[in-house]
């Protein structure tokens, strides 16, 4: 046994790079590596010939009993303890290694010791991110897989095997693993995925369904990237992770998105969303074609872009009105007039759409165009008004039968009555004079009761296109010699190219009675002039026909100056029919005649033909 | 029997006024009776009532409304008359056959 001091350090041991020391038989430091020296701070000259337990075995992890085993154990070995050098505690890994001479006789222990605290704690690290990332995966329900090309091996994680649902013992195949894919789109996208990934190293990403080993048909996610070494392909690793909850939930969301959207888009009813300023940020089919346009060129814009400014005024201030007070609006009829001056009456609900805090952001309109139903409406009322002039016309009719058929058969029972007690013979030929007069009468009143009738009950009318100048002219021909007699003054102002649509015999009733009665009503201290004139107005054409004559009090008898059998002159021949006859006549046309007057100045006759056919 | 050698017929309502309101003026003698036509130009029998009840004559006169017409408006104007004026009015229909008392004399 050398028990030299301050022995020099071995050169080659000296250059040792792994730390390494020379123990002999009695535990004595005998040579050590520079390496080793610096590892744990010491001098050579500290340590040299100093027993190796002080360095070693100074805590609990590492007792000297222990360590002498290790030093007289005659075979390698190799362990990890904690030292503290300096005062902060490393992480160590020895090994032991038997010493021998040129004669295989174990002189010592060969020691070398590496600071393993980084490796330990990288270990701990690559330990503690194993169990997140299994953890994770577990709740992320995300396996991954792996595939090494060289060894041809693949391996699915616990939770790919848990989707799967096979056996945790269960080793895959490629194979096996594309036969999972449901046969068709799945299986043959799979293949062509994964095939690409193993050629060209195209990372890939896709929703698939799978048929598990129990037979579930389930979503999944699968992710495929190529690791490479040197440029070449060597592994395939990829996540695996099961959506079948999520896909079903988006797929079940978009077919009621779908659903919703086919209904408000058919809905044969204006529907849109407006925002706070009134502009629409959603828009129904019905809405879209209603505008004429496509949505697109709808969002954004108010009613402002797309109305009659008035209009869109109107229903801003009801779209205002509704977010205040965050009352709805419903079932108000609305007129709206679009830019080309097209009007639609609609049946209107806006309603207010309240954010979080109850305030509104904009409202949900709903709009039903019942413009035919205004009209069927409108014609309703007119037919309503119409009925109710014809009704009261009848009425007015019976009772102008009832009177006249009574007055005269009153007279033929009184005549009757005097006859059978009158004694006298020259009396009793007065009473039957009277008699055949009244007989004459009653028949005038029988006929003109039947040209009344006539005209009420002629419904199927005949208009006809006539030239109205040529009409006034005619019946000028015709009335000649009266016209002359009376010195009258014929002026026809109406242009020869105006047409009027009406019965021909009605037309020439119409303008004889006028002008007859112009003429019958004239003023004797002046000569008569009778002026005619037309224009066409709206969808009539009017014809005025204006005398110089005596005139009608209308304040007396405006009310009953069309009426039958009602004269307002001291006139013979007048029998109170003509204009009750010419303005049924010209109702039953679809017309109407108006009246004025002046008494000692004259009248005017205005007649509107109804020029539309209904 | 009822006298009298009085009595004029009108061919209309605006006659007739005419010639009662000559009378007021001259003084003569206004009507007692009157038989009145409702139908008639010019001047119908509603207006020549309603034009004698503005001429204010302090004698009852009677009046005989007389019509062929059975229209229960003719009637009912017939009543407002009556109501409202101091006259004496009765609502005769054709044909009539004889003269009631009650139509010429006020104490029957």
């Amino acid at each position: 046994m050398k028990s030299v001091k301050n022995l020099p350090q071995n050169y080659l041991v000296k250059q040792l790079p792994k730390a390494t020391i020379l123990v002999n038989n009695d535990y004595s430091i005998v040579d050590a590596s520079d390496s080793w020296l610096s590892l744990f701070n010491l001098k050579w000259k500290d340590v040299s010939e100093t027993n190796v337990l002080n360095t070693y075995a100074n805590n609990e992890e590492l007792p000297v009993h222990t360590l002498k085993a290790y030093l007289s154990a005659n075979k390698k070995q190799k362990i990890q303890h904690i030292n503290t050098v300096n005062g902060i505690e490393r992480q160590y890994e020895s090994t032991f290694t038997p010493w021998f001479d040129e004669n295989e006789n174990a002189i010592g222990t060969i020691l070398q010791t590496d600071d393993i605290s980084k490796q330990v704690e990288i270990k701990a690290e690559l330990e503690r991110i194993k169990i997140l990332l299994k953890a994770k995966s577990e709740v992320a329900k995300v396996g991954s897989w792996e595939y090494d090309l060289t060894t041809e091996k693949l391996s699915w994680s616990e939770e790919t095997k848990k989707i799967y649902q096979v056996p945790q013992s269960f080793t895959p195949s490629i194979g096996q693993g594309i036969d999972f894919y449901k046969q068709g789109y799945s299986r043959n996208k799979i293949s062509m995925l994964f095939h690409k990934l193993l050629e060209n190293g195209t990372s890939y990403n896709e929703r698939l369904i799978i048929i598990t080993h129990k037979g579930e048909e389930r979503w999944v996610a699968a992710g495929g990237k190529a690791i490479r070494k040197d440029g070449k392909i060597v592994k395939l690793l990829g996540t695996f992770q099961d959506v079948h909850d999520q896909v079903i939930a988006e797929t079940k969301t978009k077919e009621s998105e779908e659903l919703l959207s086919t209904l408000i888009d058919n809905l044969p009813i204006n529907v849109y969303i407006k925002d706070k300023e009134s502009r629409k940020i959603l828009v129904n089919k019905t809405e879209c074609d209603y505008i004429g346009t496509t949505a697109k060129h709808i969002i954004g814009k108010s009613d402002f872009d797309l109305y009659d400014p008035k209009i869109a005024q109107i229903s801003r201030d009801e779209d205002l009105e509704v977010m205040r007070t965050l009352k709805p609006m419903v079932g108000i009829e609305t007129i709206n007039i679009r830019k080309d001056g097209r009007s639609t009456n609609f049946l209107t609900s806006k309603i207010p759409l309240k954010d979080s805090d109850g305030k509104a952001y904009g409202l949900i309109g709903m709009s039903m165009d019942i413009t035919h139903i205004k009209q069927k409406e409108d014609e309703l009322r007119n037919l309503i008004n119409i009925t109710a002039i014809q009704n009261k016309k009848l009425t007015n009719f019976a009772h102008i039968v009832s009177h006249n058929l009574r007055s005269h058969s009153a007279n033929f029972s009184m005549l009757l009555d005097f006859l059978v007690r009158e004694e006298e013979e020259k009396e009793k030929g007065r009473i039957m004079k009277m008699l055949t007069h009244a007989s004459d009468n009653l028949l005038d009143t029988l006929e003109n009761l039947n040209e009344v009738v006539d005209i009420s009950t002629n419904v199927n009318l005949d208009k006809k296109p006539l030239k109205l100048k040529e009409s006034i002219h005619k019946v000028q021909q015709n009335l000649a010699a009266f016209l002359e007699k009376n010195k009258v003054e014929f002026v026809n102002q109406v242009p020869s190219n105006l047409s009027v649509k009406s019965v021909p015999a009605y037309l020439e009733s119409i303008i004889l009675n006028l002008v007859t009665n112009a003429v019958k009503y004239r003023d004797p201290n002046r000569n008569p002039i009778i002026s005619l004139k037309a224009k066409k107005q709206d969808k009539s054409i009017l014809l005025s026909i204006e005398d110089n004559g005596l005139g009608i009090d209308l304040n007396r008898y405006g009310g009953k100056i069309f009426g039958m059998y009602k004269t307002f002159h001291k006139k013979k021949d007048a029998r109170g029919l003509g204009l009750y006859i010419i303005k049924n006549q010209i109702e039953a046309m679809g017309g109407s005649i108006t009246v004025n007057s002046e008494v000692n100045k004259g009248t005017t006759f205005n007649v509107y033909f109804n020029e539309e056919d209904k | 029997m009822v006298e009298c050698n009085d009595i004029k017929a009108f061919e209309n309502g605006k006659v007739a006024l005419d010639d009662l309101k000559a009378r007021i003026e001259h003084g003569t003698n206004v009507p007692e009776v009157i038989f009145l036509d409702i139908n008639m130009p010019i001047m119908d029998g509603w207006e020549f009532l309603e034009e004698l009840l503005k001429l204010n004559l302090k004698k009852r006169v009677i009046i005989n409304v007389v019509t062929s017409s059975i229209d229960p408006s003719d009637y009912q104007k017939w009543n407002h008359f009556r109501l409202t004026s101091l006259h004496h009015l009765n609502f005769r229909n054709k044909p009539i056959y004889k003269i009631e008392a009650t139509d010429v004399s006020l104490t029957g």
